[in-house]
């Protein structure tokens, strides 16, 4: 089966939001159709930006695995190459997890490094 | 204000023709003006010239022209563009007005005729004062015209009828109503066209013209409408080039317009007009990338024109009716045969105008929520004097003001609040789910699977809040089952939430426990205390009692709700749901569990059933049952609440019917299998929990096979993978995820207490009849009955084998072709404890090599299982391959007296035939005789007796015997002359005397035959004796029909002396013998070479020496001289 969610995280740094949970989660969960179609003609592995919904803006990378990594921010204009490098950065922990023995493949991420990482990572390139 | 206020007006949305008024038919009841005025409309395909023509009486009024404007500098525009403006050029003032007129030219009232023509093209003229519309004469006749020029009457006439007309030779045509009527009318349509235009082009011209005159500050408004004029007038003249280049041009112009408040409608209206015309045309130049540019670039203009907050509704109707068009006209363009793709379609358009008719609903909310006193204001500050605006995009109540301050701020306010009014009894709903549906089938057609659920989400959604909760369960259900299989929880929960709540609404009592189950379950990702309130609302409904309102849910709509639910409850009957739960994530769990994958018949059948509960709160059960694929065993496998037969449960107190949250219950069931059902597989079809109880309202949870629902099999296989080690539990319970369903069971026969022993003593030989021992001896406690033997060939090997094995009971008789290959079912009878019983069994096999012989013993006995007495069939089976191997080889050869191979026999010329038997058996072989029974071309010379009867052969032990025989001259005889056959009569050594005696025929070899002229036999002793005188006698017989010149030569040797001819020459008659008498004298003891005989037939070269040599010997053995007192000893050796 396809297209599980096995991580989430809210990285904004405001805490109050004018879009509900599962909003959200259509917007990313349709914008999968986008990515489907880009993978095959994309050789990156970063998809730029694939989707917009109203303000929000749905970019996407895909690993050689087709693990795909979806972020949804609104209304920024982020340049790709940040959103590039956090999505790698979000690659290399994704396989530090796989390199985990007792990680299950396609299980749910439960690892708080890799929780932890994925925040800084999106300190370090998403909040400025 | 009407619903379809914000929609584009038709004349915006059509392709603009030239438009021609044609005057002087009578359709109604003229037939040729009829045939006229079908042949101008009928057939308009694409290759007609785009013109739209129009029947109108000569003395039409057509709209009058106002006076030309000499000057601009005290006019100041009202409005952008009037709402009339399109329509009058597209329908009203016509490019061209025909006269059609029937005149032939040989007309006898040619003048008053002519008079009369005039003064009808004089009304048009004067109809259509002020304009450039231009003026064109048919004139319709019966005859069909000469060439031109050599009517000289009818230039003539022609030329007067124009002067008469005041028209030009080119506006004058001529119908002949003849049969060619639509190839005329295809050339007067071409010709009016070409006049249409140059209307058009004179009409840009003029609006151009009055460009000089205007100024930038007071005449905005009119650079826009000129523009649009041009662009228009462009198009109408079908130069969509320049059309698309003045649309852009006024598109620009209106975006410089100074904008506010008052005026930001009419603007965005005429933008959205220009727009909708540029973007139409890009679609027809077949540049979509342009269309798709423009649109964004007005979108990103017009977004934040939202103008008075108080109607901020309007902006999202205008900006949903924005996308709306665009959608349609790319649907539009795909249909006409562009593609599309799954990134760039119709769909997101759609979607978008859907997304703004979203949020109009949300503005008009909360802006549209006045009191019910609040009263529609009178007299209607939307009516105006004539119905309709005077210009596009104003306000009713301030037409043609341009001032931008509000001059009456009270009838603004009225005006404002009619608009809030009428915009309260909109179906937003129905809009909102109209545009979802047109993305949804966009989405479908460019497989968007994902954008298209969403969308079906949000349409039952929107029909949740219209009130139609039939179809948005319909929709929600739809979906749900797409993110319950990819495992997106939080939406499924979402979605759960709605249709709970339409569920509740409609008191729709299966949907509402069934929708409560799956957010109870472990699949809801809601918060517990939603839990805690949904379970109560559950065993509410299962008590027969109303649950509370779900959240959120319109005030009205629950009260109706609540009586509904008042309504269920009287209501008897039906109260037991069955719920299947392999689509949807309950909160119950079940797994069935055989304890083994096979039980033999005389042993319980035992099986857990394994439940676990998600929800917040222990609940209890009122009964569970099991059914199999056998429902004779359904009776032994039902717990139920009352009952008090609780033999099969094994510690069952008080509360095990109760489920605590998080825990694993285990429920163990044990049964007898049937004996009819060994061999056969038992399955769980199906688990059955209730919940609740009959008196109230019962749901029962049914699992088809051995539990496991919607999500459990992606569970099952991340667990199968997981290395994670589960913390210990107490003895008595088990991990969840470590529970592995088995549904079946296989019932196998009770596990035999006999023993089957074989004795042989392999290998078989081919053809014996090989005696195989079967002794079967019972261990069981108790006497058996009804043993049966089944024994020979194992089934299913080669079939030839099948052909080749015979088996059977009885030793005493050679088995031939209709013995089986098995014998099935022998009885044998009954067998005491400890008793014992021998069979024996004779196997003939045809072949060689391997094959395996199955023996199979079965019986019936008697015993018990859980206090139960049952037959018990048991079996037992044996195997063994057993490899058959030929008893002996025979080997034959032929020899010539001599013992000297043959290639070939000479007739009548005795010759040796040898037989050689050599044992390959590991066994001894007794002979009992052996026989040859000869052809009929050969025959004997001696007697034929067996030389090897009653002979035992070891293993690698030989059996020699040698034959006499001569075959008669035959001829020649292609590939040689059968011999015959050479039977063996056999048995082993240690077979038992009443065993038969087994005959191997074997067919030997073919022999050449060939005739040889002449035939020399030598008569000489076995031995001579050193100067003792030997004699030699040679017979040459003739074998041919024709005399034979014979030259005979004797050679000496330095052994012999010989008296005799030593040289002749003589000759032998056909069929007779010559005999030559030779007295050989040895002169040397040992193995000598005789005086070699020569012979030299004269007519057969190719007798030689060498042949004759196999005749006769060439050498004795000559013995040393004897004293003579030995004489008789030698005489005695």
């Amino acid at each position: 089966i396809s297209d599980v969610p096995i991580y989430e995280a809210d990285l904004s740094v405001v805490k109050k939001k004018d879009i509900s949970e599962h909003l959200s989660q259509f917007i990313l969960h349709q914008s999968l159709d986008t990515v489907d179609e880009l993978v095959w003609r994309s050789s990156h592995m970063y998809l730029k930006t694939i989707d917009s919904f109203n303000n929000y803006s749905v970019s996407a990378y895909c690993t050689p695995g087709h693990i795909k990594f979806l972020l949804l921010y609104k209304n920024k204009n982020y340049i790709n190459d940040n959103l590039r490098s956090f999505f790698e950065i979000v690659h290399e922990n994704y396989i530090r997890v796989l390199l985990n023995p007792l990680y299950e493949p396609n299980g749910i991420i439960i690892s708080s490094l890799f929780d932890q990482n994925v925040h800084l990572a999106a300190k370090k390139f998403l909040h400025q | 204000m009407s619903p379809t206020q914000w929609d584009l007006p038709v004349e915006l949305c059509c392709r603009p023709m030239a438009f021609v008024t044609l005057t002087g038919l009578d359709v109604v009841y003229n037939a040729v003006h009829r045939a006229v005025w079908d042949a101008f409309c009928a057939n308009r395909r694409a290759d007609r010239v785009p013109i739209s023509f129009k029947v109108l009486p000569g003395d039409h009024e057509y709209p009058k022209c106002r006076p030309k404007r000499t000057s601009y500098e005290w006019y100041i525009p009202k409005g952008i563009l009037k709402t009339g403006w399109m329509n009058k050029h597209l329908n009203l003032v016509p490019a061209l007005v025909v006269v059609f007129y029937e005149l032939d030219w040989d007309e006898p009232q040619w003048k008053e005729k002519q008079s009369e023509c005039a003064t009808r093209v004089e009304i048009v003229r004067q109809s259509l004062q002020g304009r450039n519309t231009k003026v064109a004469v048919v004139l319709i006749q019966k005859k069909t015209p000469l060439p031109p020029g050599e009517d000289v009457i009818a230039s003539e006439r022609a030329a007067a009828l124009c002067n008469a007309c005041e028209l030009s030779g080119k506006s004058l045509f001529v119908l002949p109503h003849t049969d060619h009527l639509v190839g005329y009318i295809i050339r007067l349509e071409n010709a009016f066209y070409e006049h249409a235009q140059t209307y058009y082009y004179t009409e840009i011209r003029r609006v151009k013209s009055h460009k000089e005159f205007l100024n930038k500050t007071t005449h905005q408004l009119l650079f826009v409408r000129h523009q649009f004029k041009i662009a228009f007038f462009s198009e109408l003249k079908q130069d969509t080039q320049n059309a698309l280049k003045n649309y852009r041009t006024a598109y620009n112009l209106v975006h410089e317009l100074r904008a506010h408040e008052t005026n930001i409608l009419e603007i965005k209206t005429m933008a959205g007009f220009i727009n909708y015309k540029i973007c139409r045309l890009c679609f027809q130049h077949n540049t979509p990338l342009d269309a798709i540019a423009q649109f964004r670039k007005h979108i990103d203009l017009c977004k934040k024109k939202i103008g008075s907050a108080e109607l901020s509704f309007e902006h999202a109707a205008w900006m949903s009716k924005q996308f709306q068009a665009f959608g349609d006209l790319f649907d539009e363009a795909i249909k006409l045969g562009l593609t599309a793709i799954q990134t760039q379609n119709p769909g997101f358009y759609y979607q978008q105008a859907a997304y703004y008719a979203q949020e109009r609903k949300q503005l008009a909310k909360s802006l549209c929520n006045h009191e019910a006193s609040v009263m529609y204001p009178n007299p209607d500050p939307l009516e105006t004097q004539t119905g309709v605006l005077d210009f596009y995009g104003q306000r009713s109540w301030r037409q043609g003001i341009l001032s931008f301050d509000l001059s009456d701020p009270e009838k603004e306010k009225v005006g404002v609040l009619a608009i809030q009014l009428k915009e309260r009894n909109v179906a937003h709903s129905e809009v909102i789910i109209t545009l979802l549906s047109n993305a949804v089938a966009q989405f479908k057609k460019y497989k968007c699977p994902r954008m298209k659920s969403h969308l079906m989400v949000q349409m039952g959604e929107e029909y949740y809040y219209a009130k139609d909760y039939t179809k948005a369960l319909k929709l929600l259900d739809y979906v749900m089952c797409d993110y319950r299989s990819e495992g997106w929880w939080t939406l499924l929960t979402s979605i759960l939430t709605t249709a709970l709540k339409c569920s509740y609404l409609m008191a729709q009592l299966k949907d509402y426990i069934t929708y409560s189950l799956e957010l109870l379950g472990r699949a809801s990702t809601l918060k517990d205390d939603q839990k805690s309130r949904i379970e109560k609302n559950l065993i509410n409904v299962l008590m027969n009692e109303s649950p509370d309102p779900e959240p959120d849910c319109d005030i009205f709509a629950v009260k109706t709700a609540q009586k509904l639910w008042a309504d269920r409850i009287s209501l008897a009957g039906s109260n037991i749901f069955t719920i299947g739960v392999q689509d949807f994530v309950p909160f119950v769990q079940c797994k069935a569990k055989f304890h083994a994958p096979s039980f033999h018949v005389d042993v319980p059948v035992e099986f857990d059933i394994y439940l676990k509960a998600d929800c917040p709160h222990p609940i209890r059960f009122s009964k569970l049952c099991v059914s199999f694929n056998n429902q004779e065993y359904n009776q032994f496998c039902v717990i139920e609440e009352a009952s008090k037969a609780n033999e099969v449960l094994e510690n069952l107190t008080q509360g095990k019917m109760c489920l605590v949250p998080g825990k694993t219950r285990k429920l163990l069931f044990k049964f007898v299998a049937k004996t009819e059902d060994v061999g056969k597989k038992i399955e769980i079809t199906s688990v059955d929990l209730a919940l609740g109880n009959e008196t109230g309202r019962c749901v029962v949870l049914n699992w088809q096979g051995g539990g496991g629902d919607a999500a459990s099999s992606q569970e099952a296989l991340q667990a199968a993978r997981s290395f994670k080690r589960r913390p210990k539990l107490p003895d008595n319970e088990v991990h969840w995820d470590s529970i592995i369903i088995q549904a079946s069971t296989m019932i196998i026969s009770r596990v035999p207490n006999i023993s089957v022993h074989l004795r042989h003593e392999p290998p078989a030989l081919t053809n014996e009849m090989y005696c195989l021992v079967v002794t079967v001896q019972s261990h069981e406690k108790t006497q058996i009955r009804d043993v049966k033997l089944t024994a020979g060939l194992k089934p299913g090997q080669d079939a030839n084998l099948t052909q080749k094995t015979h088996v059977t009971l009885h030793g005493t008789e050679l088995c031939d072709e209709s013995y089986p290959a098995l014998l099935t079912d022998i009885p044998v009878g009954d067998l005491h404890p400890g008793e014992q019983l021998e069979k024996m069994l004779y196997v003939r096999c045809g072949t060689v090599g391997s094959r395996m012989f199955l023996v199979y013993v079965s019986y019936l006995i008697n015993t018990t299982a859980e206090e139960k007495e049952i037959v018990c069939k048991c079996h037992k089976d044996e195997t063994v391959t057993i490899e058959t191997v030929f008893p002996f080889d025979v080997a034959v050869k032929f020899v010539s007296t001599k013992f000297e191979h043959l290639e070939r026999v000479y007739a009548d010329i005795p010759f040796l035939l040898m037989t050689d038997l050599l044992s390959a058996s590991p066994w001894a072989l007794t002979i009992v005789s052996s026989e040859l029974q000869l052809a009929p071309s050969m025959t004997t010379v001696d007697q034929l007796e067996s030389q090897v009867d009653n002979v035992v052969l070891q293993t690698g032990e030989s059996a020699s015997e040698c034959f006499c025989l001569r075959c008669p001259s035959l001829g020649n005889v292609e590939g040689g002359v059968a011999t015959g056959h050479y039977i063996i009569s056999w048995k082993r050594t240690s077979a038992m005397e009443n065993i038969p005696v087994i005959r191997t025929v074997i067919t030997l070899p073919h022999v050449i035959v060939e005739n040889i002229p002449l035939h020399v036999n030598a008569d000489l002793p076995s031995f001579g004796r050193v100067r003792e005188s030997l004699p030699v006698k040679y017979h040459l017989q003739n074998k041919t029909d024709f005399v034979q010149d014979v030259e005979i030569s004797v050679e000496p040797s330095d052994a012999f002396m010989f008296s005799g001819l030593k040289q002749i020459r003589l000759r032998i008659l056909p069929g007779t013998e010559q005999e030559m008498l030779y007295n050989f004298y040895p002169l040397m003891a040992g193995y000598q070479q005789l005086p070699s005989l020569n012979i030299n037939l004269l007519r057969f070269p190719n007798f030689t020496n060498q042949l004759l040599r196999r005749f006769i010997p060439t050498s004795i053995f000559v013995k040393p001289q004897g004293r003579l007192m030995d004489d008789t000893s030698i005489a005695a050796a």
